[in-house]
């Protein structure tokens, strides 16, 4: 009961903590927003926290007392701000806005009541709460490196079994109902994020439309609720260029946190490692002049990369697809001239966006036909330089390439599918914002 | 469209919300899924188990995802298909062909849904 108790005071403290930290650096970002934005970080807090707990062999309740020292430093060097985010607010503060969002937010519920699952997808049980058991405990987490557990792929990030096993740890049991929870408020996030800062731009029409995408679209739905980690990556992969976006209105100290999140990308999925190295080379050849960015994006990204760097180096084994086991690394010209294998994929890849990602598809060939430069924009040649690479990894999967793609592909796509929608309404408000503008102005004339 | 309407229509859509959640949680946990009838049937084990140690698994069922199933459910702790520790873990559908282990001894054995689960380890 302590412990249940300690880890709410300290949960609650410390996202008021963030909320304080996000604010001061996020400039103009509406209230939501700034919200939505701190519960995001709060997750990746709190396995940035449970990592060197298991790392240092140390229990639940030094890295509560750890915190909870954290949150009271805090607290004391901030309680100005603290007396902010507490003061209160009636429901009359409620506007038009806040109002679609809680309609979607009702509508997304009815879907979790109906389809959610007790223990989620195979690969949610099999895989991401397997491990959050086998961390739960710090004293026999070493387990997770077993070769007997090998099949559930060890050298997975662990952000999302930490994120379970630290309120496991905090409720004092291995309910199924907190993995459930974290699935729902994923499910529930990507969409309002999406909404508010589109809303944030100034243009309600593509944020209601970016609502009614996520409302309806059964296929992010089936997954989000799936409790797997890949809707964590996308929600992630979502906030980074969110961030990047407003970074161009604010370049003042955001970059820290668009290093921070982008680096803990690289702490959910292997596939989120390719994107944060993508993403920082990117951002280094872009602002290669402007050194005191750059710093500031370094520091940000410093304590998530340690934590990963430090899981792949000491602790985990190496991935099945890079390993030495992977035989096709050693018959690259075969596997590289096999047209047959292009073919296969390219053909998956179209089916699979027809079958599941028509949204996306639509709103790339409107995009295509009024604005093609957004294709040219850094966002959009990181999620092609994606694309590419996960390409190659297909070509030289030692798996059975058919059934590679079928257990995988659907969720590669779902991990750029949210960031894809919130880019592709972006550039078609800015069409719609520029054609407004020179309709005004030739009115003018 | 009416600013007092929304004022009472917010609260009422956020417990709405709430309410359905709590429910729906409410019914996952009351619902049996076959996890949750094996790990019943697994509940008393652990015990019996030094936590660091690693047990075998034996089972007379063809399905490969038992095994994962048992895994999930006994995690923390180990449980290998491939070597035979001194500790093993038994499942043994009634209606299969149930293998008896000399020189071993039961430490606690039970029988529900037609499936004998026992823990069982080398005789010294």
């Amino acid at each position: 009961m302590i412990t249940l108790l300690l880890t709410l005071i300290n949960v609650f403290l410390l996202f008021t903590g963030i909320y304080t930290i996000v604010k001061r650096v996020s400039a103009g970002d509406s209230k939501p927003l700034l919200l939505l934005s701190s519960v995001v970080i709060l997750f990746i807090v709190i396995s940035l926290f449970y990592f060197p707990m298991l790392a240092l062999n140390q229990s639940f309740i030094t890295l509560q007392l750890l915190i909870l020292i954290i949150n009271l430093a805090h607290i004391y060097f901030t309680k100005t701000t603290l007396y902010d985010f507490f003061k209160y607010r009636s429901f009359s503060s409620v506007n038009l806005n806040c109002f679609w969002a809680l309609g979607a937010v009702l509508f997304l519920t009815v879907y979790f009541i109906l389809f959610a699952s007790k223990y989620g997808s195979w690969d949610a049980w099999a895989i991401w709460n397997l491990h959050a058991k086998l961390i739960s405990r710090p004293e026999l987490w070493h387990n997770l490196f077993s070769n007997n557990v090998a099949y559930s792929h060890s050298d997975y990030p662990l952000m999302l079994p930490s994120i379970v096993a630290f309120f496991w740890n905090g409720v004092g049991s291995l309910s199924p109902i907190i993995p459930i929870l974290v699935s729902y408020s994923l499910l529930l996030i990507i969409p309002l994020l999406i909404y508010f800062s589109l809303l944030n731009e100034g243009d309600k029409l593509y944020a209601y439309l970016a609502l009614i995408i996520f409302v309806i679209d059964n296929n992010y739905k089936t997954i989000a609720i799936s409790q797997c980690a890949d809707t964590l990556l996308s929600l992630l992969i979502l906030l980074t260029f969110i961030q990047y976006k407003n970074l161009k209105t604010d370049a003042a100290n955001r970059v820290y946190i668009l290093g921070f999140i982008c680096a803990s990308c690289a702490w959910v999925k292997n596939e989120g490692v390719v994107f944060y190295i993508l993403f920082t080379i990117g951002f280094l050849l872009s602002n290669y002049k402007n050194i005191q960015t750059l710093k500031k994006y370094f520091i940000g990204m410093i304590i998530p990369a340690l934590v990963v760097v430090s899981f792949k180096l000491f602790f985990s084994p190496a991935n099945d697809l890079i390993s030495a086991n992977n035989k096709q690394l050693f018959s690259l010209v075969t596997v590289l001239s096999d047209t047959g294998r292009y073919l296969t994929i390219f053909k998956f890849g179209i089916n699979t966006l027809i079958s599941n990602y028509m949204p996306a598809l639509i709103l790339i060939f409107v995009v295509l036909t009024l604005n093609r430069k957004a294709f040219l924009s850094f966002p959009s040649i990181i999620i092609s330089s994606l694309l590419v690479i996960y390409f190659v990894i297909y070509l030289i999967t030692p798996h059975d390439l058919s059934w590679h793609l079928s257990t995988s592909l659907y969720r590669l796509f779902q991990q750029i599918y949210p960031a894809l929608i919130y880019l592709l309404l972006l550039s078609l408000k800015n069409i719609r914002l520029n054609g407004f503008s020179v309709a005004h102005n030739t009115g003018n004339r | 469209m009416n600013l007092t309407k929304l004022k009472y229509t917010a609260p009422v859509l956020i417990i709405a919300t709430i309410l359905m959640v709590i429910l729906k949680l409410y019914q996952l946990n009351k619902i049996d899924f076959d996890i949750d009838i094996l790990a019943k049937q697994l509940a008393p084990l652990p015990k019996y188990i030094k936590p660091n140690s690693t047990i075998g698994l034996y089972t007379n069922n063809s399905d490969p995802q038992l095994f994962m199933e048992v895994q999930y459910i006994m995690a923390p702790q180990i449980v290998s298909n491939t070597s035979v520790p001194d500790t093993i873990l038994l499942i043994q559908n009634k209606a299969g062909l149930v293998k008896t282990f000399e020189h071993y001894r039961t430490i606690i054995q039970n029988q529900d849904n037609g499936r004998i689960v026992s823990l069982i380890t080398k005789d010294k």
